[in-house]
């Protein structure tokens, strides 16, 4: 979508028309969701969470005013229903197990879907290991594909700080792909094989 | 990012985001005129890109998740939007999209099974229930004083209640404007929270009727030539006759006081106006000598009621408001009211149709109000069914008779208001998971060309249909012996009579069969429980 529709489609909304709104939130539950899973325990958790966030942000739609990114403000309202809704997140985070660990990747086609599918959860388990600040930032590029901004609003913190965490937290990938091959089968050499 | 070549550690960041695909075309220049003189640094950012390749060929599908939740959030603001209040203006002009139409019609089907076209029916017919008070009065009393500013006013406004007897039971509420004693304005919410606006100006037998929601305007003219051009189902206006009559306090109407009493905190009195099966009761204010409350009850066991409150006389208005011109961009319809004679054939029309919607069981009366609300209803129930069918099976064939009367059943269990939200969640649930069932597996028939438009125009045609054989029949004079007896009768038995009359100047009665033949015959049928179809049940000629 591009800018110019996306902010057609806010002032639409913003003048109360849902049909408006619902475009929107097509275009974002999917990131949201995943940055939600980011953040929490399990699929359902993140769906309640990204879902939260999309009513409220139709409940504020008034107060959005383009200063940001639209979707950098409702990485912030999502940041917000977390921190609300899950004060003893962190200490629930530390008892499960991994989220996006837990979740089976689909996404490959069937031919290469094994070998990818070991390689998925090899890179999971890694990001999973890396300490919290690093693995959130980690799991919001790629899992959740939000860019920088999105990122600092989602975690509160400074856009100078997201950098960094996220050049230390590659360079820790980094480092244990050199020890132990997380990746047999990325890139050309994989698109190579059959 | 000058001449950094010698000091790598300052590209690390650079090269990190560069890999993430989060610098800037200008900063991937500088980076990349650094890659130009660094062969680390070149090696690592392939390393790094490597990895992020994998990071991002690692993100999860998310389909399932996606479509569940902008299903539930759309189900969260449509919920919030229908408890705001109506007065705004940029509701009425959504034109929603497939999706969400199908959304809302689902929670808009939960909360009445009564399709809009036929609710705007319903709140002109229930409004007609004036047309047959029969009129006559007694003793000069105070009721009168109240009656009096209603008629005399330049212009009046206030709150009116339409409640109706299931299946399924449904309350309506409009805001009614008057100008001069012979223009109404009336803005009623219907059951999906869309709103219906008539206009009627019956010193020139028009009236206008608006759908917001979907931009449609009906234009209706009177043919008739009487100086008084008020249809017989003329919407708010018939009161103005129910208040004239009683004000001109003619012998025959039964009326008591009820005393005094108090509503919202201030002292009234009250007087119960009885002419089977028609009742009115109406509370005024002694000291200021205005009405504060009006109720009138019609039809069979009281089915139709409606409550006129808020009373505020002579504000000035708007002439504008009364407009009967369509507003722009909204699709006209044009039509003349009907006023030609009823006949026999509109009475067995009128069976036909009523017992094609009955599982082929007749009504149990000619009630004019009864039948015809009932009728609506039942029809309303089939349009909603209809319309979620093709939601929920696009391109399918439509349901078949037994399909139909499967749904209605869970429909009328949702009707009844009486569950809470998980059982109401559980019907809503069976519903879609009998018409998805039912269809899987069928063969597509192409998508249907019946837009709201055309089935509005079916509904009205059929409506129209009954409600001129239900007249017919109610204004048959007490001379012709007319006695209805399909109650508990079912349609196919040739040797079943259900109705009979003598037409005028006639010595042989006609008797209509269960079959819907006709025959004559010198006497009437030897039915012992015959039901009269004569005043005050009918309408006043």
């Amino acid at each position: 979508m591009s800018e110019d529709n996306e902010r057609e489609l806010i002032d639409r909304a913003q003048a109360g028309e849902a049909v408006a709104f619902e475009r929107l939130a097509e275009q974002h539950a999917a990131r949201l969701w995943r940055c939600a899973l980011a953040l929490g325990k399990d699929g359902h958790w993140a769906e309640d969470l990204a879902q939260e966030t999309l009513v409220e942000a139709w409940r504020s739609l008034a107060r959005f005013d383009s200063r940001c990114k639209f979707s950098t403000w409702l990485y912030g309202i999502l940041r917000h229903r977390f921190l609300k809704g899950r004060p003893n997140q962190k200490a629930a985070r530390h008892s499960s197990p991994d989220a996006l660990g837990q979740v089976p990747c689909t996404a490959h086609t069937p031919s290469r879907s094994a070998e990818a599918s070991e390689d998925a959860g090899r890179i999971r388990r890694a990001v999973a290991s890396l300490p919290e600040a690093h693995r959130l930032v980690v799991e919001l590029r790629f899992f959740a594909g939000a860019t920088l901004d999105e990122i600092a609003a989602a975690l509160g913190c400074p856009l100078g700080t997201v950098k960094s965490r996220l050049h230390h937290a590659l360079e820790k990938l980094r480092q244990m792909n050199l020890e132990v091959n997380l990746f047999t089968s990325t890139g050309e050499s994989r698109d190579s094989k059959p | 990012m000058n001449d950094l070549r010698h000091n790598c550690e300052l590209w690390a960041e650079p090269i990190s985001l560069l890999a993430a695909g989060c610098l800037s075309t200008d900063e991937e220049r500088d980076v990349r005129r650094h890659f130009e003189t660094c062969p680390d640094c070149r090696e690592r950012f392939g390393q790094l890109t490597q990895l992020c390749g994998a990071l991002a060929e690692a993100q999860l599908p998310v389909n399932v998740a996606e479509n569940a939740i902008v299903e539930r959030v759309m189900s969260a603001v449509a919920s919030e939007e229908s408890r705001r209040p109506l007065d705004r203006p940029q509701a009425e002009m959504i034109q929603p999209s497939p999706l969400t139409r199908s959304r809302n019609r689902w929670r808009w089907i939960m909360r009445s099974p009564v399709s809009r076209i036929a609710a705007v029916a319903i709140v002109v017919l229930a409004v007609g229930v004036a047309m047959f008070f029969q009129g006559g009065g007694g003793t000069a009393f105070a009721f009168t004083d109240f009656v009096a500013p209603i008629l005399k006013a330049k212009t009046t406004k206030c709150k009116m209640i339409i409640e109706t007897k299931g299946p399924p039971v449904q309350t309506l509420t409009s805001e009614v404007m008057t100008l001069d004693g012979a223009r109404v304005r009336q803005v009623t919410e219907l059951p999906d929270k869309s709103k219906v606006v008539m206009i009627q100006d019956w010193s020139q037998g028009k009236s206008l009727t608006l759908l917001p929601a979907s931009k449609t305007a009906t234009v209706l003219t009177s043919s008739s030539n009487r100086k008084d051009k008020t249809p017989e189902n003329g919407g708010f206006f018939v009161f103005f006759r129910l208040f004239q009559h009683v004000a001109e306090d003619k012998p025959g109407i039964e009326h008591e006081s009820l005393g005094e009493k108090e509503i919202d905190g201030r002292k009234v009195v009250g007087f119960h106006i009885i002419s089977q099966p028609h009742d009115l009761i109406m509370w005024g204010d002694p000291k200021t000598g205005l009405p504060v409350r009006v109720e009138i009850t019609s039809g069979i066991e009281g089915s139709v009621k409606a409550t006129l409150s808020d009373f505020v006389f002579n504000v000035d208005m708007d002439e504008s408001l009364f407009s009967l011109e369509p507003p722009a961009g909204y699709t006209v319809r044009k039509g003349k009211t009907d006023d030609s004679p009823k006949e026999e054939k509109d009475l067995i029309e009128m069976f036909r149709e009523y017992s094609k919607l009955s599982d082929g069981a007749f009504p149990d009366s000619l009630d004019f109000l009864t039948t015809s609300t009932s009728f609506g209803k039942k029809a309303g129930l089939r349009m909603s069914i209809q319309k979620m069918w093709e939601d929920l099976a696009p391109g399918k064939r439509k349901p078949n008779e037994e399909q139909m009367r499967k749904l209605e059943k869970l429909m009328l269990k949702l009707a009844e208001g009486k569950l809470n939200k998980e059982q109401t969640q559980e019907i809503a649930e069976q519903i879609k998971e009998y018409i998805e069932t039912q269809t899987q597996n069928t063969a597509e028939v192409g998508e249907t060309q019946e837009t709201e438009g055309f089935r509005q125009a079916q509904f009205n045609e059929v409506f129209r249909r009954v409600q001129r054989g239900l007249n017919f029949a109610n204004k048959l004079p007490p001379s012709a012996d007319a006695h209805y007896v399909g109650k508990g009768v079912s349609f196919g038995a040739a040797d079943t009579p259900i109705f009979w009359y003598r037409p005028k100047d006639s010595q042989n009665y006609r008797v209509i069969y269960a079959d819907l033949s006709v025959r004559d015959s010198d006497t009437p049928p030897n039915v012992s429980k015959g039901q009269p179809v004569s005043a005050p049940s009918r309408p006043k000629e």
